[in-house]
């Protein structure tokens, strides 16, 4: 396999891995009654829909999602330290809710890291690298 | 499909939009196994995600069918489970899962199997 095809192949297998993480988490807050979940489906669908390739989706769309998963995570997370409980309002399923945006996070994180990669050595090697 | 995709050269149109809702749907899947307290359902939903990353880049129509059959497999196992004493009314949300995961795979696998010369007219 070429560079080209193996760096095509992180990005695909990365890609299917970030959606099955929106899937669960989905699963999660539909079972919580959040509205979360309509919005993780989405993103998910979404990342093929709009561009069927996800490739080509740029390293700042993919940061902007990762940031949006975090800031779901800490939502999430802080209300379930302001209820009573050792596992506050959401029970266990908030837990696991929290941990799986976490991992779909990490998963657009490192798609963003992968992409710029790709792009800042297209433009090295098109010299347009200061 | 680009040409300047290596990914998606070999895939036909369509083909990545349902390949991402059967990934989100086995996500949905595994989540709800989880809860019902079947683990090893779980892992092997897990597994065939794992599978579906794998093989994106070069699928076959002989794996959509392969994914489908596994889809199957699980069903007809959940199925065995549902009429004895792991039933609950969580398990229906897990049945409605496994039947969108089914939908999904049987679509990839249609598609991937038509022949070349249908799919350029239905451009």
């Amino acid at each position: 396999m070429s560079a080209e095809a193996e760096d095509a192949a992180q990005l695909v297998k990365r890609t299917g891995w970030f959606i099955f993480s929106c899937g669960c988490a989905s699963a999660l807050a539909t079972d919580l009654d959040i509205k979360l979940a309509t919005r993780l489906r989405t993103m998910a669908i979404d990342v093929f829909d709009r561009d069927p390739h996800a490739l080509m989706l740029e390293w700042r769309e993919w940061e902007r999602m990762a940031l949006w998963l975090e800031e779901q995570e800490l939502r999430i997370t802080q209300v379930r330290q302001r209820a009573a409980g050792p596992l506050g309002l959401f029970g266990i399923r908030g837990s696991m809710l929290a941990a799986e945006l976490g991992r779909a996070r990490m998963h657009a994180q490192r798609l963003a890291l992968l992409v710029r990669g790709e792009e800042l050595e297209r433009l090295a090697s098109e010299g347009r690298l200061l | 499909v680009s040409a300047e995709c290596p990914a998606c050269r070999a895939l036909p149109e369509g083909a990545s939009t349902l390949i991402a809702s059967l990934a989100y749907r086995l996500g949905g899947a595994t989540v709800l196994a989880r809860a019902a307290e079947l683990p090893l359902l779980a892992d092997a939903l897990l597994g065939l995600q794992g599978v579906l990353s794998d093989l994106h880049l070069h699928m076959r129509p002989s794996d959509g069918r392969a994914i489908l059959h596994a889809l199957r497999g699980f069903e007809a196992i959940f199925a065995d489970l549902a009429v004895s004493e792991f039933d609950h009314a969580g398990l229906e949300d897990l049945r409605g899962a496994l039947a969108a995961a089914q939908a999904a795979a049987r679509r990839i696998a249609d598609l991937l199997e038509r022949p070349p010369l249908f799919a350029e007219a239905g451009r």
